[in-house]
């Protein structure tokens, strides 16, 4: 059975972005180490591409490795334009969303539109067969989460406050206990932190 | 010199208390939860406080009660009854608020009301090489808006309460950089020990 993990860059105050999707300095540390996050790119890293510390990398790439599918919502699909038909993570990608795919995008891309959660997830899981679903924290992450569905929690916690904005666990409102975190990993202006729902 | 440093349990999500929080029940609905990373100690120490048997979390618990002046915010010393005027080896406590209560039953308990600043200042004058903690919420935003925070210590705990008072809130939408300099891991809590950046 795979693993539904639901997943952000975090800030102390629990945003995963600011009331104008704007990110600030919660990416910093995908930028800062010296290890290319995208294999292949050891050698001759992209200009721009993604460069995390040792303690980073060896957490979090074999993390995204793991991934067989995400679960996103429409407005992350929207702002990225669905990462032009290429998952940073995994092969297959669930949008949660009433609106269909767009006319002509991306054909050759496994991207697949449900217009609810639960059904999203169960995709999602027979896309990934054994490997994780990867969900993303907010509106979507949240109502995952309240539902019942979510494994793990995960977040890279950047030490920043934001005051205002998208808030990692989105709608959710009532309580929910956790595990003590069974990976607690400093990096370089982030610490990974991963936490399993208690049943 | 002295730094004023934040204490505060906070949930995953963010939240100080559970919902509807009072003096009758100033921990709010489920909130005591928050507390139970102190609940594993004998009775004892300063202030008649209660010491956990953890040796990570007896270290901030100790460095919390080496502290030499308490600045609370009104709410939070109202519903404690400012501790009986006695927070932990009598050492005083300033309260900023707009207006002085008519009668104040404690020696050691300061109102002022010539604002954060000026509250911050006479808690550090009075703690000497010590460092001054600093207890409420709303007390902190202010004092992260008045660049007059220096440390937090989040005892994170690992449950979701979803609903309550947050511990931050209310804040502008400027970013307030923070760098993480210590991870303290103990059973039911993890202690983050983040220092403000300034400017």
């Amino acid at each position: 059975m795979s693993t539904v993990v639901m997943h952000n860059v975090v800030s102390v105050d629990g945003f995963i972005a600011d009331d104008h999707d704007d990110v600030g300095p919660l990416f910093e540390w995908y930028f800062n180490g010296d290890h290319a996050l995208v294999p292949g790119e050891m050698a001759d890293p992209a200009p721009g591409g993604m460069k995390i510390s040792q303690a980073s990398y060896d957490y979090v790439r074999p993390a995204w490795d793991a991934i067989g599918s995400m679960v996103i919502g429409r407005h992350l699909f929207d702002i990225t334009n669905g990462w032009e038909g290429k998952p940073p993570a995994g092969d297959h990608v669930v949008v949660v969303s009433h609106r269909p795919k767009p006319d002509g995008w991306h054909p050759e891309a496994s991207y697949h539109f449900v217009d609810d959660v639960a059904q999203a997830i169960a995709k999602a899981k027979e896309l990934a067969g054994e490997r994780t679903v990867a969900v993303a924290a907010g509106d979507v992450g949240g109502q995952a989460l309240a539902l019942g569905l979510v494994d793990e929690v995960a977040m890279d916690v950047a030490p920043v406050v934001f005051g205002s904005g998208k808030r990692y666990f989105g709608p959710v409102d009532a309580q929910h206990l956790l595990e003590d975190p069974h990976v607690v990993i400093q990096g370089d202006r982030v610490l990974h932190l991963r936490y399993r729902v208690r049943r | 010199m002295s730094s004023v440093i934040l204490y505060m349990a906070m949930s995953l999500d963010g939240f100080i208390t559970g919902p509807d929080d009072s003096k009758e029940n100033p921990a709010g609905v489920g909130g005591m939860r928050l507390m139970e990373w102190l609940s594993d100690g004998e009775p004892g120490g300063g202030g008649g406080g209660y010491r956990p048997s953890d040796g990570n979390s007896q270290i901030v618990f100790d460095e919390a009660m080496a502290t030499g002046a308490v600045i609370t915010g009104r709410r939070t010393g109202e519903f404690a009854d400012y501790w009986g005027g006695d927070h932990h080896d009598g050492v005083p406590i300033f309260v900023p608020t707009h207006t002085a209560p008519a009668d104040n039953r404690y020696e050691r308990v300061h109102f002022v009301t010539e604002g954060i600043v000026a509250c911050v200042e006479q808690a550090k004058a009075a703690a000497g090489d010590r460092d001054v903690m600093l207890h409420g919420a709303y007390t902190a935003q202010e004092c992260l808006k008045a660049g007059v925070l220096d440390v937090l210590e989040i005892q994170l705990m690992p449950v979701l309460l979803g609903e309550g008072r947050r511990l931050f809130e209310g804040l502008p939408p400027e970013h307030i950089e923070l760098d993480l300099v210590r991870t303290l891991q103990a059973p039911g809590v993890l202690h983050l020990r983040y220092e403000v950046r300034r400017g």
